[in-house]
């Protein structure tokens, strides 16, 4: 499936505004290093030359090390779908859509209330996210609160599979033993560890921790992943003000060169493994402490990253429709517009946030189906004005002359669909028809959509050989399981 | 025949404008009843296109050159129908904008949005006299007057000319819509209109409505 292309991507900063941070985050890792908590990339690091303090699990990467993983040929991130219609080429060329994770709270289709998320919310989350006209990746939306908080991590994984066909973003590989069940539940659904090598159908985000330190099971879970030639998003967000310096330029720096560290450490634990630079800096609130998801800065900076990414050559995953709002409506339209604004004309590669709100913490089915709506329209604008004999027109304005009309012209017919913005969503019929049709408003219309795609059968489900041994593979985890419940 | 009858309605269906004059030209030549040909070829196509714009599948450019891939068919074909079966079952409208107005691009969209729904608009242009439009009224036996102003100040040329068709004893029989974008439907009731519309496409669901038709 192809993503948007955006005729003249927006940039934020200058090719020496880039340059600045790249130097800065490279002489920053010399001087200053990272915290590796992860005893074998520590080994790794110390083989290829880092400075390694084991009492203080400090590394200092040497500039050199740095710049030549830079300089190693770029590796393709390619985001392989169980159907391979809709696989996601993170070329650096197309703007793709995701969901986030992973809220625990769903806002109930049908009473309006907050209740805690379900197996069966996830199960529609994915079904919903699958009919949506510019949805690429499917990054489950809540956790399944009715299984026991251990095994939610798989169960999650195995409602994922079952009810999309779309590439799976995961963000629950903790440690390496995790890491190696869910590449397992990736090798039973994509037919064999070969075949998930071959075509990666999951995909997983390892976390920082800002400032400068790499979580020990994190990056073990990402290693094993990279040995399995499953792409690993490496997800810095320092958070400006608190975890990282007030401007932005401090923070994108922190974030570069904890993405930088990790990226040093992949690639030398794993050089095929395909990275993405995940990043989401959103200052801290500081009259509530919140952390302000949906803030400009935060499709600012994600616009930054994408940038600094391509230069490092890898793909960006940056959030772009993240609100603080705890229930859909105007605050949260006014928040995800902004920022993924701001990210989809920035040319980012993957953008999270669709269907969440309240900082990712939250579903409403209704607003990923406003979402939706929103990435049409900026779509639209990423489209730009396309400048041509045919479409500067000067014979057909010749043709229809003074005090014509252009309704009739073949010519209108023929660009109608490219030129313009069609509404699905939108109201934009006149006052009387609006309220003759019953006068529902965005999100009551946004409601009756989900109510229309969840009536329909699933399509292309998975082959229930194959749920069972999903199931399997979760059984065998159920000691281990049940001694950490 | 029922080839030909078909051919109309897809070619209105396909808004092949430029292939039409000679299709209906070919179907008269083979000996197709021109009414026929009217109601059961082209206007079948536009009541098909009518319905898929309803639906949002279509939009207003595919509505309009539909209906002038029809206005081309009928060019042809209705200077053939026998006289007495002439007078085709069509309701018409009178259009106009009132006097000391000059705006009409609201009134065109409404005129257009009604041709291709099937009504006969007779579309008097701008600045037109209450006299005037009455008259143009009684002469095409107009079943709705539609008038239309853009100007608080010639506004009240509709509430003139609602007044001048009841002293002739014309009202309620011809019914009377008013429209314009400071017109509401407060002001539409106040001055005794038979009602107003916030587009085009109410437009024609009031006209429906008042002709005894569902939209």
């Amino acid at each position: 499936m192809s993503g948007i292309a955006i005729r003249r991507p927006y940039p934020v900063l200058t090719q020496d505004d880039v340059d600045k941070i790249r130097a800065a985050a490279i002489e920053g890792l010399e001087r200053i290093g990272a915290k590796v908590g992860t005893a074998q990339g520590r080994r790794i690091l110390k083989k290829a030359g880092a400075a390694v303090d084991e009492r203080t699990e400090i590394v200092k990467f040497p500039g050199a090390l740095v710049e030549d993983v830079l300089h190693k040929p770029h590796v393709r991130v390619v985001l392989h779908a169980r159907d391979p219609s809709k696989t996601a080429d993170l070329d650096l060329h197309h703007v793709h859509l995701a969901n986030d994770g992973t809220g625990t709270v769903v806002v109930d289709l049908e009473t309006g209330q907050r209740r805690d998320s379900t197996s069966r919310d996830l199960a529609d989350s994915a079904r919903v996210s699958d009919a949506l006209e510019n949805h690429h990746v499917f990054w489950p939306l809540v956790t399944a609160m009715d299984f026991p908080p251990a095994s939610r991590i798989y169960e999650d994984l195995r409602i994922a599979f079952e009810n999309t066909p779309k590439h799976i973003l995961y963000a629950s590989g903790a440690s390496g033993d995790e890491a190696r069940r869910l590449k397992a539940m990736g090798a039973a659904v994509a037919g064999g560890e070969k075949e998930l090598r071959k075509r990666p159908i999951m995909s997983s985000v390892q976390t920082t921790l800002a400032p400068l330190q790499l979580d020990g099971g994190m990056m073990d879970a990402g290693m094993v992943f990279g040995e399995a030639g499953i792409p690993i998003a490496i997800f810095t967000m320092p958070t400006p003000g608190a975890t990282g310096p007030a401007t932005l330029a401090g923070s994108v720096t922190v974030a570069a060169m904890e993405f930088l560290a990790g990226l040093t450490l992949t690639r030398l634990a794993n050089p095929g493994c395909p990275v993405i630079w995940g990043c989401g800096i959103s200052p801290l609130d500081m009259r509530t402490t919140v952390r302000a998801g949906g803030s400009p800065e935060h499709g600012l900076t994600g616009v930054a990253v994408t940038q600094m990414a391509h230069a490092f050559g890898v793909p960006s995953l940056v959030g772009g429709f993240d609100t603080t709002a705890t229930m859909p409506g105007t605050q949260a339209s006014l928040e995800k517009f902004q920022e993924g604004l701001s990210v989809i004309l920035g040319g980012a590669d993957l953008i999270v946030g669709l269907g969440l709100i309240e900082d990712a913490k939250t579903l409403s089915l209704e607003q990923l189906v406003i979402d939706d709506e929103m990435v049409r329209m900026i779509r639209r604008i990423g489209d730009g004005i396309v400048v041509n004999e045919d479409t500067i027109a000067l014979d057909l304005i010749e043709k229809v002359g003074v005090g014509g009309m252009y309704l009739g012209q073949r010519h209108t017919l023929d660009h109608l669909r490219s030129e313009h913005f069609m509404p699905r969503l939108l109201e934009r019929r006149s006052h009387d028809l609006w309220l003759a049709d019953g006068a529902k408003g965005l999100e009551e219309k946004a409601r009756d959509k989900v109510r229309d795609i969840l009536a329909k059968p699933l399509e292309q489900p998975l082959d229930p050989k194959v749920i069972q041994q999903l199931k399997s593979i979760i059984a065998g985890a159920a000691p281990q399981v049940a001694a950490v419940a | 025949m029922e080839d030909y009858v078909a051919r109309l309605r897809q070619a209105v269906i396909d808004y092949d404008m430029e292939g039409m004059s000679k299709l209906a030209q070919d179907a008269l030549d083979h000996g197709l009843d021109p009414l026929l040909g009217i109601e059961k070829g082209l206007a079948a196509g536009i009541r098909e296109v009518g319905l898929r714009f309803g639906k949002g599948e279509l939009f207003l450019p595919e509505l309009v050159m539909a209906a002038e891939t029809m206005r081309a068919g009928v060019a042809v074909l209705e200077p053939h129908v026998p006289k007495g079966a002439r007078d085709r079952n069509v309701h018409r409208v009178v259009l106009a904008t009132v006097q000391d107005d000059i705006h009409e691009i609201g009134k065109n969209l409404v005129a257009t949005m009604l041709t291709a729904s099937g009504f006969e608009v007779v579309d008097m242009g701008v600045n037109q006299p209450t006299d005037v439009i009455l008259k143009k009224a009684q002469d095409v036996h107009a079943e709705i007057v539609g008038v239309s102003a853009l100007m608080t100040t010639s506004m009240p040329r509709m509430k003139e000319l609602i007044k001048a068709t009841e002293a002739k004893g014309l009202r309620p029989k011809e019914k009377i819509i008013v429209g314009g974008a400071p017109v509401t439907d407060q002001y539409a009731k106040e001055i005794g209109s038979d009602g107003t519309a916030g587009d085009a496409s109410g437009a024609v669901r009031l006209a429906h409505k008042l002709v005894g038709e569902t939209g």
